[in-house]
C-alpha cells in the first residue's frame, strides 16, 4: 500500500517535473504590451504574425522574425529560437523571448 | 534592427528610453517573490531579477522586489541620460562640444572616466575614452556604417590619446578636440550603480544584465550560486561555451561578434584599436572578465580584447600577484581553444565541443 501511494508519487512528481522542463513559450512585446503568448510545443502548423514592422514566423518548436523593415535586419540574422533566447527589435520596439521552465538553466548570459 | 547583444560603444543612443517596459512577478518558496524587469536602454534590452518581498506583505526585513527593481531601473536611466554620446544633451555630449580646457563634472561621469584611465594605464592604452571622433568615423554612432581612409584615421588620430586628459578635483582638463566616449565602461558602471542601488534597498539577491553585462547581488534563493552563460562567441544567439558558477561579481565579455557590419568578405567589428584606429584584429574571438566591480570588468574585457591572447594573459599573470583589485578571465581563441584563468578553473563549466579547454 505504502509502495503503491510512493510510485504514485513519485510518478505525479516526475510528470510535474517533465511538464516544467518541457516548458516552451515564447512572449511577445510590441512597444511594452504584450501582443501574444504561444507555447510553442502545442505549435503543430506554422503561421505568421504581422506586427507592421516585422513579420514574426511561429513554427512548431520555434520561432523567429522574417521579415523587418530596417536597414539591416539584425532581428531577421538572429535567425530561430526555441528552447530559450531572445530577439530584440530595438527601431521597433518589439521583443521575443523564451519562457523555459528549466530549473537547471542559467541565470543570465554573458554575450 | 539591432541584436539584443550589441554592447559597446552605445553608453551611446538615448535612442529608446522605455522604462517599465515588461514587469512580471512570481512567488518563490520562503516568501521571497521574484521580480522580473525588461526595458530598452542604452541601445540595448536590459533585464532586471530582483528577489525580495513581494508588495503588500509586511516582512520590514526585506526589501520590496518590484520597488526596489524599480529604482534600479530609473538609476541606469539616469546614467544613460548623462553618458550618451548619441543625445547632444547629455553631459558627456555638452562636455565634448564645450571649447573649454576644464569642464566640471558629476559623479557619473567622473567616476568611470577615473576608472577608464586606470585601465588605460595599466594596460598601456589599450582601452582608450578618446576614441570618440574614430566610432563616429567608422559609424558605429549613426549605424550607418563605412570605412575609414588610411589618411582619414590618421588625422583623427591626432586627438586620440587618453594621456591627453587629466582629472583635476571635480574638474576634467583637456585640449580642445578631444572627445570622451564611454562605450567600454558606461554599461559595467550602470550595472555597478544598480547592484549597489539593490543592495543598499535590501534585496535578498538580484541578477542585473545589461545587454549581456552582467552583475550580481546576494543571494540566489536557496542558496546556491548564480549560474552565468558564456556566449559561444561562433553562435553567440544560440550557444554558449560554457557555465560560470558564481558568487557576488560582475561578468563581461567583450567579442568581435558583438557588433559587427561586413563590406565584401571584410567584417569590421566595433572594438577599435586606440592606436591603429582599426578594429583589433588578433588571435580573440572573446575575452569574458569575472571581478567585483563592473565598471572595472567591462573596460578591462575591451582592453585585454585589444591587447591579443599573450599580452592579455601576461597583463593576468602581472595583476593576479597584487593584492588588490584582482580579476579572472576566460579568453576564446580563432583557433577554438578556451583559456579559463586559475582562479575560475573551479567554477567553470564547459559545454561545448567545438572547442579545446585548457
Amino acid at each position: 500500500m505504502l509502495f503503491a501511494v510512493l510510485a504514485v508519487c513519485a510518478a505525479a512528481l516526475l510528470l510535474l517535473r517533465s511538464r516544467v522542463s518541457e516548458r516552451n513559450t515564447a512572449v511577445i512585446y510590441r512597444d511594452g504590451e504584450l501582443v501574444e503568448k504561444i507555447d510553442l510545443n502545442l505549435v503543430t502548423q506554422s503561421r505568421e504574425i504581422d506586427l507592421g514592422g516585422n513579420v514574426v514566423l511561429v513554427e512548431p518548436g520555434r520561432i523567429s522574425v522574417i521579415e523587418a523593415d530596417c536597414p539591416d535586419k539584425l532581428c531577421v540574422r538572429q535567425g530561430k529560437i526555441g528552447g530559450g533566447g531572445m530577439i530584440g527589435c530595438l527601431p521597433n520596439k518589439i521583443l521575443i523571448s523564451i519562457e523555459s521552465g528549466a530549473g537547471s538553466e542559467a541565470d543570465a548570459v554573458v554575450r | 534592427m539591432l541584436k539584443l547583444n550589441i554592447r559597446k560603444l552605445s553608453g551611446a543612443a538615448c535612442l529608446l528610453l522605455m522604462p517599465a517596459l515588461i514587469f512580471s512577478g512570481c512567488s518563490l518558496s520562503g516568501g521571497n517573490t521574484e521580480t522580473k524587469k525588461t526595458f530598452f536602454a542604452m541601445d540595448t534590452v536590459m533585464t532586471l531579477t530582483v528577489y525580495g518581498r513581494k508588495s503588500g506583505t509586511a516582512d520590514a526585513k526585506m526589501a520590496n522586489s518590484e520597488i526596489a527593481a524599480e529604482k534600479a531601473a530609473a538609476r541606469i536611466l539616469e546614467i544613460e541620460a548623462a553618458l550618451s554620446v548619441t543625445s547632444d544633451t547629455s553631459e558627456l555630449s555638452r562636455l565634448n562640444a564645450s571649447e573649454n580646457e576644464t569642464a566640471e563634472a558629476s559623479d557619473d561621469v567622473l567616476i568611470p572616466l577615473g576608472a577608464a584611465l586606470g585601465i588605460a594605464g595599466e594596460t598601456g592604452g589599450a582601452l582608450d575614452v578618446t576614441v570618440l571622433p574614430l566610432v563616429r568615423a567608422w559609424g558605429f554612432l549613426s549605424k550607418e556604417y563605412r570605412v575609414p581612409s588610411r589618411e582619414e584615421l590618421d588625422t583623427l588620430l591626432q586627438n586620440v590619446g587618453y594621456s591627453r586628459l587629466r582629472i583635476s578635483g571635480r574638474e576634467i582638463v583637456r585640449p580642445p578636440g578631444t572627445e570622451l566616449d564611454f562605450g567600454a565602461v558606461a554599461k559595467g558602471y550602470a550595472a555597478q550603480e544598480a547592484a549597489e542601488l539593490l543592495r543598499g534597498e535590501g534585496v535578498a539577491g538580484a541578477v542585473i544584465s545589461l545587454g549581456g553585462n552582467v552583475q550580481t547581488v546576494g543571494q540566489k534563493p536557496g542558496g546556491e550560486k548564480w549560474r552565468i552563460a558564456v556566449a559561444d562567441p561562433l553562435d553567440p544567439d544560440h550557444g554558449t561555451i560554457g557555465t560560470l558558477s558564481v558568487g557576488e561579481a560582475a561578468v563581461v565579455t567583450s567579442g568581435g561578434y558583438q557588433r559587427f557590419f561586413e563590406r565584401g568578405t571584410v567584417r569590421y567589428h566595433h572594438i577599435l584599436d586606440p592606436k591603429k584606429g582599426m578594429p583589433a584584429e588578433n588571435e580573440l574571438l572573446s575575452v569574458t572578465v569575472v571581478c567585483d566591480n563592473g565598471t572595472k570588468a567591462d573596460g578591462l574585457s575591451t582592453a585585454l580584447f585589444v591587447m591579443g591572447f599573450p599580452a592579455a594573459m601576461e597583463h593576468y599573470k602581472l595583476q593576479s600577484d597584487l593584492e588588490y583589485g584582482g580579476f579572472e578571465a576566460v579568453f576564446v581563441t580563432k583557433d577554438r581553444r578556451v583559456i579559463v584563468t586559475d582562479g575560475l578553473k573551479q567554477s567553470f563549466a564547459a559545454a561545448n565541443n567545438k572547442y579545446d579547454y585548457e
